[in-house]
């Protein structure tokens, strides 16, 4: 009880340093704004010349954006997870195992090991067995993640939003749940994928399924908890994933485009989830899985602040929003 | 009777409102229709930069098409893809809580106290899925219609209303029934989200041995509906206007789907009727 108490005050101390954690916010989200301000400056400029934006300049643009986000995602992110150790007791482990979906687990290990049998991609001729990894479980996870918290399906929303322990913890927490599950599974997965087919890299092949699968983990938490729907966060991540998967070579810079999307398409490719090595340059494609990895943390984030009002947790309403409504 | 009629049509009312109100249909609604608008803007820009004008008269010359079957046939093929791919797979994630919703809010033991027949409990919530959908339908073509037509200039409009109602309906009658009943029995709304997500899931990966050309039994029996879904992809339609909805393809695809859905009807049926008379 007393070992309890005193990494409460652990917490406590956490608050204490509130202030200076404010400060260091307040620049990250100053820093991300102006690269944002950058960025619509550059795609005016583009389209005021007529000529869309080039690789160079985009690059210039993702470089700057990728910093931002290290300070404003990335060092939070960094100071959740000590903290996290730091009050690794009050966690409850054994209660987000349970929000576990078994049957996407599995359903999601045998989608890659039918991918990963020889022949698999003379069945599906768009398929390539060196993605079989990265094409299922990122969906997996991100459909999981959706899934994970939806506060209209929380049986015990009062009372959780009564105890002391943040609420975003039981977010976290099941978060943490999944992406330790299914990183065993991924990691299952990439080494049996190196032994099927020798020759590729290991950190390439980490770096294949790992970013989008961060990625698609923010999307579906985010838009769950921004619409309170499960299914609705769950459909949005499967539509995501169907486009970048599908649309994956078309969506890339130099690709002849219609017009007005062949300004947009040179700005997504640093946060073009299924991005393959071979697409861009070494550096090019390494910025875009730091950046790709640091949006979906930036988007648990995101997904996490919003169970701090507990009013719109509760009701679907923020206190804002219910004061205009008298 | 008419106390049937009166129970099904209070049921079919109150689905309709709860569907709007759950923002998902809103936001499928709105997205397929602010993506077909942005195609039309987009077609216009391509009109006035003279490709699409070379592509229409490069077709007259060398295949007799004409010019207002070309342009038909590019508006239902820009604007089914999506509204297709929206009703296919992500319609039936949304509505497979219909009736798990009511266990997970207790109204389950309120509702089996009533005298109201299982059959028109079923009947209710999918006709008041299909109610509801179809109204963002109706609201979709006619705004995008207009768009077409302000932007890319005179086309013809049969052809594209009837891939809105009949397409589209067809789609929400098979898919969104099938998913409403094929999820009746679950406990909670992650749970009926997650058993649709596998199926359609399954779905997918046999649509992929489908394009492959492995089978076309599987294509007439998965919930993609792949006939309907790549009626309006075949380049072959523009030499007719206006192109029918229904094909020998469809037809086929059709009777099939809603041979399912009454399977699928008959079981959820019979297991929530037994379930009844245990209780």
């Amino acid at each position: 009880m007393s070992r309890h108490l005193s990494r409460f005050a652990g917490t406590q101390n956490l608050y204490s340093q509130r202030p200076r954690l404010a400060y260091v916010a307040q620049a990250a989200r100053l820093s991300l704004g102006l690269v944002g301000a950058a960025g619509i400056v550059f795609l005016a400029a583009s389209l005021a010349r007529g000529v869309p934006l080039s690789l160079a300049e985009v690059r210039s643009l993702a470089q700057a954006s990728a910093l931002a986000l290290v300070v404003s995602v990335g060092w939070p992110a960094a100071t959740a997870v000590i903290l996290g150790w730091q009050q690794r007791g009050l966690f409850a482990w054994r209660v987000s195992r349970g929000a576990l979906a078994w049957p996407l687990i599995v359903g999601a290990i045998l989608g890659m090991g039918v991918f990963l049998l020889p022949g698999a991609d003379s069945v599906m001729p768009w398929f390539d067995r060196q993605r079989a990894v990265e094409l299922g479980l990122p969906l997996a996870i991100g459909i999981h993640c959706a899934l994970a918290f939806a506060p209209d399906d929380e049986p015990g929303l009062e009372v959780m939003l009564a105890c002391p322990r943040p609420l975003a913890w039981a977010l976290l927490e099941r978060l943490a749940m999944i992406w330790a599950v299914f990183g065993v599974i991924g990691l299952a997965g990439t080494l049996a994928g190196m032994s099927a087919m020798p020759g590729q890299a290991g950190e390439t092949a980490l770096l294949r399924w790992i970013p989008p699968a961060a990625l698609l983990s923010g999307i579906g938490a985010y838009t769950t908890l921004r619409t309170r729907v499960a299914a609705f966060g769950a459909a949005i991540t499967a539509i995501i994933w169907f486009v970048f998967v599908f649309f994956s070579s078309v969506l890339l810079p130099n690709v002849p485009m219609i017009v007005p999307l062949n300004y947009l398409t040179p700005v997504i490719w640093p946060v073009h989830p299924y991005l393959q090595p071979d697409h861009l340059s070494g550096g090019d494609y390494g910025l875009n899985r730091l950046c790709v990895l640091l949006v979906g943390i930036g988007l648990v984030r995101l997904a996490a602040r919003e169970l701090r009002d507990s009013e719109r947790v509760l009701l679907g309403a923020s206190r804002r929003g219910r004061q205009a409504g008298g | 009777m008419h106390v049937t009629i009166s129970q099904l049509s209070g049921i079919v009312a109150y689905e309709f409102r709860m569907h709007w109100r759950r923002r998902s249909l809103l936001v499928v609604t709105l997205a397929m229709t602010l993506i077909t608008v942005v195609l039309a803007v987009v077609t216009a820009g391509e009109m006035g930069q003279d490709s699409m004008r070379q592509l229409v008269s490069q077709l007259d010359q060398e295949q007799g098409a004409h010019g207002i079957d070309v342009l038909t046939f590019t508006i239902l093929f820009a604007t089914w893809a999506p509204v297709g791919g929206a009703l296919a797979f992500v319609l039936p994630v949304l509505v497979a809580d219909t009736i798990p919703l009511d266990e997970q809010l207790r109204t389950r033991e309120l509702l089996d106290s009533l005298p109201l027949a299982i059959g028109v409990y079923l009947a209710g919530k999918v006709a008041g899925v299909f109610m509801a959908a179809m109204t963002g339908i109706v609201f979709a073509a006619g705004a995008t219609a207009i768009s077409w037509w302000v932007f890319v200039g005179p086309y013809d409009l049969v052809s594209y209303l009837q891939m809105w109602l009949l397409g589209s309906g067809a789609l929400i009658a098979l898919n969104g029934s099938l998913a409403v009943l094929l999820a009746a029995g679950q406990p909670t709304r992650r749970r009926a989200a997650l058993l649709i997500i596998m199926i359609w899931g399954v779905g997918v990966v046999a649509l992929g041995s489908v394009l492959a050309g492995d089978s076309n039994l599987v294509a007439y029996l998965s919930p993609m509906r792949a006939p309907i879904i790549m009626r309006y992809t075949r380049f072959d339609a523009y030499s007719s206007t206006p192109v029918p909805f229904l094909s020998a393809d469809t037809a086929q695809a059709l009777a099939i789907g809603l041979i399912e859905v009454i399977i699928a009807a008959l079981v959820v049926w019979s297991w929530m009727r037994r379930r009844a008379q245990r209780a």
